[in-house]
């Protein structure tokens, strides 16, 4: 049947309008590509120089050796810069996740009392950023903060993924409502008057019903924990990949390039993810969002 | 007014063929009706006509002139949707107005001309209305307006009635034939409904699987349909198709155990045929209670009052068919019966092809 | 069932989500707001939190805004980043989303892959690589690309020099990419659920495609434009994250590349770390971004969007 537009346009229109959205598209294609080739050079590829430009793994060597140039002697272990990273990521992906498909779920299919302001205050709190509130989130971080400086650590990992899970529960929940808005009613009655909870039919039966929604916010949760910045500078005491770029920038010329594999290292999950569940994400996406 | 031809088209998405070789000619002025189940091809073949679609291979002409690769807009055709398809954000007078805008007719003459049209569609006192506030009959006109208030060479619909509930199906199905012999316009329309073409029609182009399988008059598609697909198709029920077994000594088709005599049969028996398939509508048989010659022995399946008529349906070993009768006909199920078929009015179609024998 | 049973349920499906709003959301309002009266500095607690400043705080707000330069530049760089970048958003993403409509569908995957990529990259990545584009020195590609032109003859440091606009423009560019894609996303799919029938209906009528889009397409989606709008002035107004860094590291002017959901930052977290300013400015966000809010669940349709659950259970 009819998709899209009709067959009227020529081919010639098309390739046109696909060559002015490319020619739009170059400058982030480009800056991406010379990152990647910069990380692999004896010097940084951004200016289209390629004159004294040699390809080198050194920079990757370097990197995993942990010998940044500007910290001298102090070694910097990326890996476990790396294993920061993923924990808040995978703290805040588990933790939006998980309760967005419980309140998704109550929002969805229970009547009560306050089930429309809560929905009304999920979506206002997800149009209105909770970063604005950030003074106030970290007042609370250091009244609630332990005295013992081992806890303190634990601590700030768990506060930090609470505080990043907090942003994106509104859109978790909201998504979640809409997964659990698709399934049939029928399937939910038959099984609790077959004399199940509400509970174990949420757990046994429509979660496995929305496994791909589930995935979904999985992958959105964890690359939102991931790409944080302003969060885990904050509040984590621990450094991630991105609080490691952030304060090894102003290194000489010459180390440049090792900043760029290390940025790439940064990216590299991201791109694995965003390209294998690129569908499930635009769905996501489409569901509303936030810049 | 325009006369139409399409010869020889083809057309492919991707694997799937919609259409194969399909040609046939629409007189000026003439009232044609695409005909088939769904996934016939007909919408395919009406937007090949509109331009929306061209033919992955053969030709469409338009008075002789051959229009195969130009842009529907050049075409000066009107269609209207199924669903009507008026933009919401406009009201009626902008929507009928819309495609003289985009011709940049003076203001002055645009609205003579919808005023002039919706007129003639008894519309005019809606112009300043927005679509959702007018009656599913009223966005239906409203629709047919903005197909012909740039005077298209053909008006092209597509199963424009079913979005309508059944009774002001039949009224609006009524005026549209009326507004196409006034207006002398060469139309195409497009339906899945057996009866609605059958009503409406001058010639009817009846689709399966891509392919034309009959055109002709409406009487000549009901009276004599080309294949057994035509005949199941159309009819309200659809015409028996019964297997018939023939008795090459005793020159009689069976019929379960019942046997018929018709001249027409020894000249299948000439050609070799051992079987084929024997076609009559419910409207030509009676039921006996009695055996006469030629009659069908059967058993009575069901009984459908239908208030002034009621539709039989027979078992003959595993077989059913239907036959029309006055309900004053008393009948039980189970009750065993004789069916005698109006020999005059029978069909017969290969068993092998489904292509009408005689 | 048991009532007091269902109710144990229902709170069971909702304690955390209620406890993640409370405590970072209604807390830290309540929080910000007292701060906002108190002379909080270098984070110390337990020395001001219990004073009560009064209105000092909002009071060298403003008269700061009236006669401290550094914070005017940032109140004057807010009126322009604000609706500059909202214009290319809103446009960049109708755009893309018309464009979309016209190509193919494999194009459209490709287009929706290389736009979405500045939203999806590590924040620190996605500076970086603009850090090193709009960088001051040759290796800045931009520079090497105006030289070898022969547009320029010496490096130009884009961010510090031309104030206020250098800096101004590289905030704006780079905001304003991340953003596009919001729009894109949310336009396709709104044109894609335009009945085929209405572009069928228009293209047999003569219309081309510029006025497709104005008289077909634009039109009908002009209330998902309006939330396009709404959400992404209201999400300007208050992130902040993929500005920061651009400032930190010094690409920008620090006064004209920091809009004012930075500027409440940076005094919170940053260089001067005076709080109880850092709470009275970030309270002005949060009522702007409130009322805003509220008109874009409005334009959203809110109650449409809330359909009671079926049976009584």
């Amino acid at each position: 049947m009819v998709t899209g537009d009709v067959e009227t346009k020529g081919r010639i229109k098309e390739i046109f309008y696909l060559g002015v959205l490319l020619a739009l598209s170059a400058p982030i294609l480009v800056v991406f590509v010379l990152l990647v080739i910069s990380s692999f050079g004896n010097q940084m590829a951004t200016n289209f120089d390629f004159s004294a430009f040699r390809f080198t793994l050194k920079n990757w060597r370097l990197l995993f050796e942990g010998r940044m140039a500007i910290t001298g002697g102090v070694r910097e272990n990326i890996w476990l810069h790396f294993l920061s990273t993923a924990v808040v990521a995978g703290g805040v992906a588990f933790l939006t996740t998980f309760v967005g498909a419980l309140t998704g779920y109550a929002i969805s299919r229970i009547k009560f009392k306050g089930r429309k302001i809560l929905l009304l205050s999920m979506l206002l709190i997800h149009a209105l950023p909770g970063s604005v509130l950030i003074v106030g989130v970290y007042f609370l971080y250091r009244v609630l903060m332990p005295q013992n400086l081992v806890f303190i650590r634990y601590f700030s990992f768990f506060y930090v993924i609470l505080a990043r899970a907090a942003l994106e529960v509104p859109l978790s929940v909201w998504l979640m409502k809409g997964f659990f808005d698709l399934l049939p009613w029928e399937t939910e009655w038959s099984a609790l008057v077959d004399g199940a909870s509400r509970f174990l039919v949420w757990r046994k039966i429509l979660l496995p019903l929305i496994k791909p929604g589930i995935v979904a916010v999985l992958i959105f949760g964890f690359l939102a924990g991931w790409q944080d910045l302003i969060y885990v500078r904050t509040f984590l005491i621990d450094r991630t990949l991105a609080t490691f770029i952030e304060s090894n920038l102003e290194t000489e010329m010459a180390y440049m390039p090792l900043l760029a594999a290390a940025a790439t290292f940064y990216l590299l999950p991201t791109i694995v993810f965003y390209i294998s569940s690129q569908q499930l994400l635009f769905k996501v996406y489409a569901g509303g969002i936030r810049r | 007014m325009a006369m139409v031809e399409v010869r020889r088209v083809t057309k492919t998405f991707g694997k799937v063929v919609a259409l194969s070789n399909v040609s046939f000619t629409i007189e000026d002025g003439e009232f044609v009706v695409l005909l088939g189940p769904s996934g016939s091809g007909k919408t395919t073949l009406m937007y090949l006509i509109a331009g929306i679609y061209k033919p992955t291979s053969g030709q469409i002409f338009f008075d002789d002139v051959e229009v195969t690769k130009v842009p529907p807009k050049d075409r000066n055709v009107g269609l209207v949707f199924q669903n009507w398809a008026l933009y919401p954000h406009m009201t009626i007078f902008e929507n009928i107005a819309f495609p003289l805008t985009l011709k940049k007719m003076r203001l002055s003459q645009i609205k003579e001309k919808v005023l002039q049209v919706a007129q003639m569609l008894h519309i005019d006192s809606f112009l300043d209305r927005y679509p959702w506030q007018l009656s599913g009959g009223q966005q239906q006109r409203v629709a047919i307006g903005r197909a012909l208030v740039k005077e298209p060479k053909i008006l092209l619909f597509d199963e424009p009635l079913s979005n309508l509930d059944a009774l002001l199906r039949l009224n609006v199905r009524a005026e549209i034939k009326k507004l196409q012999k006034d207006l002398k316009i060469t139309s195409v329309y497009v339906t899945h409904d057996q009866a609605e073409a059958l009503a409406i029609a001058d010639k009817i182009v009846v689709l399966n699987n891509g392919f034309v399988v009959q055109i002709g008059t409406p009487d000549e598609v009901y009276t004599k349909p080309s294949h057994t697909f035509v005949a199941s198709f159309l009819g309200n029920p659809p015409a028996n198709l019964l297997e018939a077994n023939l008795s090459t000594e005793e020159k009689i088709a069976y019929i379960g155990k019942s046997g018929l005599k018709h001249p027409a049969f020894d000249l299948l028996l000439r050609s070799g045929e051992k079987s084929f398939i024997l076609a009559f509508r419910p409207e030509h048989a009676t039921i006996s209670t009695h055996p006469t010659s030629n009659s069908i022995s059967c058993f009575v399946y069901t009984v459908e009052p239908m208030g002034r008529e009621q539709i039989v349906t027979l078992q003959v070993d595993e077989h059913f068919f239907k036959v029309i009768t006055s309900v004053d006909q008393k009948l039980e199920p189970g009750q065993n019966v004789y069916v005698l078929i109006d020999l005059s009015k029978i069909l017969v179609y290969s068993s092998k092809t489904g292509e009408r024998l005689f | 069932m048991k009532d007091s049973k269902r109710s144990l349920e229902l709170w069971a499906f909702l304690v955390p989500a209620l406890l993640i709003l409370v405590v970072f959301y209604f807390l830290p309002t309540i929080l910000t707001i007292f701060i906002s009266f108190t002379p909080l500095r270098n984070w110390n607690i337990d020395r001001y939190a219990r004073i009560f400043a009064g209105w000092r705080n909002y009071y060298r707000l403003f008269y700061a805004i009236q006669n401290d330069p550094s914070v005017r530049a940032v109140f004057l760089t807010t009126a322009v980043f604000v609706p500059v970048t909202l214009a290319i958003n809103v446009l960049g993403g109708l755009a893309l989303a018309l464009i979309n409509f016209f190509v193919g569908k494999r194009s459209n995957a490709l287009i929706n892959t290389i736009w979405l990529l500045p939203r999806m990259t590590p924040i620190a990545v996605y500076s970086l690589v603009w850090y090193y584009f709009f960088h001051g020195s040759e290796i800045g590609t931009l520079n090497s690309i105006l030289i070898k032109l022969g547009i320029i003859h010496r490096a130009v440091s884009w961010g510090q020099e031309f104030l206020p606009y250098g800096a101004w423009s590289v905030i704006i560019f780079v905001n304003g990419l991340v953003g596009v894609s919001f729009g894109m996303i949310v336009l396709s799919s709104a044109v894609k659920s335009i009945p085929t029938e209405h572009i069928i209906a228009a293209r047999v009528d003569g219309a081309t495609d510029w006025q497709l889009c104005r008289r077909i397409l634009i039109p009908q989606i002009r209330w998902h434009i309006m939330y396009v709008a709404t959400w992404q002035l209201l999400s300007l107004l208050t992130s902040y994250a993929h500005t920061y860094l651009l400032v930190s590291w010094r690409l920008v002017d620090k006064s004209y590349g920091t809009p004012w959901a930075l500027y409440v930052y940076e005094l919170a977290f940053t260089g001067v770390f005076d709080q109880g300013l850092a709470a009275a400015s970030g309270v002005f966000l949060v009522i702007v971004g409130a009322i805003l809010g509220w008109l874009t669940l409005k334009i959203l349709g809110f109650n449409k969007l809330v359909t009671e659950p079926r049976g009584d259970l």
